[in-house]
């Protein structure tokens, strides 16, 4: 009673309604703007938060939180361009069916599963925040080694025709992953002396070169105007049997995204890969997957959509941030006085409460928000092809501009444009390059700390238990894909036979 | 040998000459006394290897499986190369134009090299949508998302 009466007195007294709102709209539009990522859309309001009450200002960071995961998914089934990194898997299927004319019914499914996956990552930070936490402070170097490890192993099922180039397209990630500064010793790789460089690449950068320029330089000189298909402005929300059948996927993406929100430096990528390859894994239509699954949608949704909630949970406990979004909302609890840990729930229990309350009226207005932008943006693109291609080349241009100021990082994206267009033409996949990208410093790092703590001693590997359960699932996924893989070959030869 | 086994060994070799690039880069990499065992070369080292063996598999399988000689459609494959490299050229067009006299005089001539590049008319209709399109994307840009964009080197001191 007397916490109906504080909410009560939260919805109709404060500011928070307006707040969580607010901070939605403007989350799904920094989402929706590539290379805006969920971190950049928060950091950008969070000077905006100085003058605001503290559970406000709280309220609003994880209302753009949410909207920003939401968000991306609008520009990777519309343009094939991800909006946020953990938007990449959405891409695949997502963009398969617009091409289709069912965009409409993608976005649709995204918007869905992104609310189940927000619920599903609130509930949990409100049951579980105190116990789950405790497991990922038992995560060591060795852990995230091999968690790294078992995230590639993902690659032999997402190779297509050859797992050759699937592995040869995430060694040349890898290999991109390894400009900039090493972490270790702090001496420069690959950087040509170039400031621009010492950071890094950014993973977005490569998927936005990957996936929307080299698909501009693709469709360029494709269908003059007016003869393209215009596809339905209309967004099919998902019916009672479509839900049922997305139950499961977005049950693996829940799953996925509760895990990695716990986990430092994920970000919600590797909880999409994993769900969307888990998903198909588990499916009764796998080979639909790459053709336009309504299934290959809900579970990279549902996945970083919990991610966007169950990253909270470290941070409001212990104060880490399992994400570069997480570290601005801590900045905004910081800006306010407002220490995480157990003393936040003890003196600012209000807030917490605020957050959670906040959190649940972003994650249902979804839905409205969601069904008023969307026709917006799909009535974008229905224009002219020759007036759209430019207008997405210069979206991508100003994105990727804003990331660091730099010209560098488009000509970066150009030669990761025509880097993709050229692996489109060798049938090489995208998908196992941009997950070493994503994992190569992980995995790298993680080796490198652990032989440091055991002395150059591998066997250091075997004694850390969550290590090994992950090493051993990641042998068992490659054994699985290869197995499928000769399976399909050889009733692919059957069926040429017969 | 076919069209498809051509580009797998094409794409094979070239595989290996980016291995082998990549590889000497590694050589160059500084050793640190903060160095651990592995080191800041350990990695390098070995996906540059690993690419080359890679690069090499799939040329050679390519080799091995190949199959009698097909019509190419080498016109087609160049007509989109030729394509591709136009719009590559679009985008050094923004950036030198970004670079000299600021973002809304790029965005303008990249939303119109582009339109006509793939096809819009050029006619009063395709001048004014780049032109409202660039002032579109200032504004959100740099006025309302108060997001970083090129300010020009001829404009800075103005």
């Amino acid at each position: 009673m007397e916490i109906a009466a504080l909410v009560a007195a939260m919805l109709f007294g404060t500011m928070l309604v307006p707040a969580a709102l607010i901070g939605l709209v403007w989350g799904v539009i920094g989402g929706a703007m590539p290379g805006l990522s969920a971190s950049v859309t928060m950091a950008l309001v969070l000077p905006f938060t100085y003058g605001m009450e503290p559970m406000t200002a709280i309220v609003l960071l994880a209302s753009v939180y949410i909207g920003a995961e939401y968000g991306g998914s609008i520009p990777a089934i519309l343009i094939r361009t991800p909006g946020t990194n953990s938007a990449a898997a959405t891409v695949i299927d997502g963009y398969e069916m617009k091409l289709q004319g069912r965009a409409g019914e993608a976005l649709g499914i995204s918007l869905w599963s992104g609310v189940v996956g927000s619920l599903f990552g609130l509930i949990a930070l409100i049951a579980f925040t105190e116990p789950l936490s405790e497991l990922a402070l038992a995560f060591k170097p060795m852990s995230y080694f091999a968690l790294g490890i078992l995230g590639m192993s993902i690659i032999a099922s997402m190779s297509g025709d050859s797992i050759l180039k699937g592995i040869a397209a995430a060694l040349v990630g890898m290999m991109i992953a390894t400009i900039g500064i090493d972490p270790l010793s702090g001496v420069n790789r690959y950087t040509f002396d170039l400031p621009d460089l010492l950071g890094g690449v950014k993973p977005i950068m490569v998927m936005i070169g990957l996936f929307a320029v080299s698909e501009l330089l693709r469709q360029s000189g494709g269908a003059d105007l007016g003869s393209q298909a215009r596809i339905a402005v209309r967004i099919v929300f998902p019916n009672f049997a479509m839900m049922k059948r997305l139950a499961k996927p977005q049950g693996i993406g829940c799953g996925a995204g509760l895990v990695e929100g716990l986990l430092p430096g994920g970000g919600g990528s590797v909880a999409a890969f994993f769900s969307y390859n888990e998903a198909r894994r588990w499916s009764s239509n796998p080979q639909e997957f790459g053709k336009g699954s309504v299934e290959g949608v809900a579970a990279p949704e549902a996945a970083n959509n919990t991610v966007a909630s169950s990253s909270l949970i470290p941070l409001l406990s212990f104060g880490i941030p399992g994400s570069n979004s997480a570290a601005v909302l801590l900045g905004g609890l910081l800006i306010h006085g407002l220490l995480p840990g157990p003393r936040l729930f003890e003196q600012n229990g209000d807030v917490v409460t605020g957050l959670y309350v906040g959190s649940f009226i972003a994650t249902m207005a979804q839905i409205p928000v969601g069904l008023l932008i969307l026709p917006l943006c799909m009535w974008m693109v229905n224009r002219p092809r020759a007036y759209l291609a430019a207008f997405v080349m210069l979206l991508v241009m100003s994105g990727v501009y804003s990331l660091n100021g730099s010209f560098l990082d488009i000509a970066i994206v150009a030669a990761f444009g025509f880097t993709g267009w050229l692996m489109l033409k060798g049938g090489y996949p995208f998908l196992p390059a941009v997950l070493g990208v994503v994992l190569g410093p992980m995995v790298e790092s993680n080796y490198r700390r652990s032989l440091l703590l055991s002395g150059d001693d591998h066997s250091i590997f075997l004694e850390d238990p969550i290590a090994v359960g992950f090493l051993v699932t990641a042998m068992i996924f490659v054994a699985f894909s290869i197995w499928r893989e000769r399976k399909d070959a050889l009733a692919r030869s059957t069926m040429k036979e017969v | 040998m076919n069209a498809h086994t051509r580009r797998d060994i094409t794409g094979g070799l070239a595989l290996c000459a980016l291995a082998l690039a990549y590889l000497w880069g590694a050589t160059l990499i500084p050793q640190s006394t903060l160095s651990d065992e592995v080191g800041a070369r350990g990695l390098p080292f070995a996906l540059g290897f690993l690419l080359a063996l890679v690069g090499a598999a799939i040329a050679g399988k390519a080799w091995l499986s190949r199959t009698a000689a097909h019509r190419e459609e080498r016109g087609e494959g160049q007509a989109s190369l030729r394509r591709a490299l136009g719009l590559l050229a679009c985008i050094a067009l923004y950036v030198l134009v970004a670079w000299l006299v600021g973002y809304i005089i790029a965005s303008a001539v990249l939303l119109l090299a582009v339109s006509l590049y793939e096809g819009a008319p050029l006619n009063l209709r395709t001048f004014g949508v780049a032109g409202a399109g660039a002032i579109v994307f200032w504004l959100i840009f740099v006025k309302f998302l108060n997001v970083e964009q090129p300010i020009g080197k001829l404009l800075a001191g103005s």
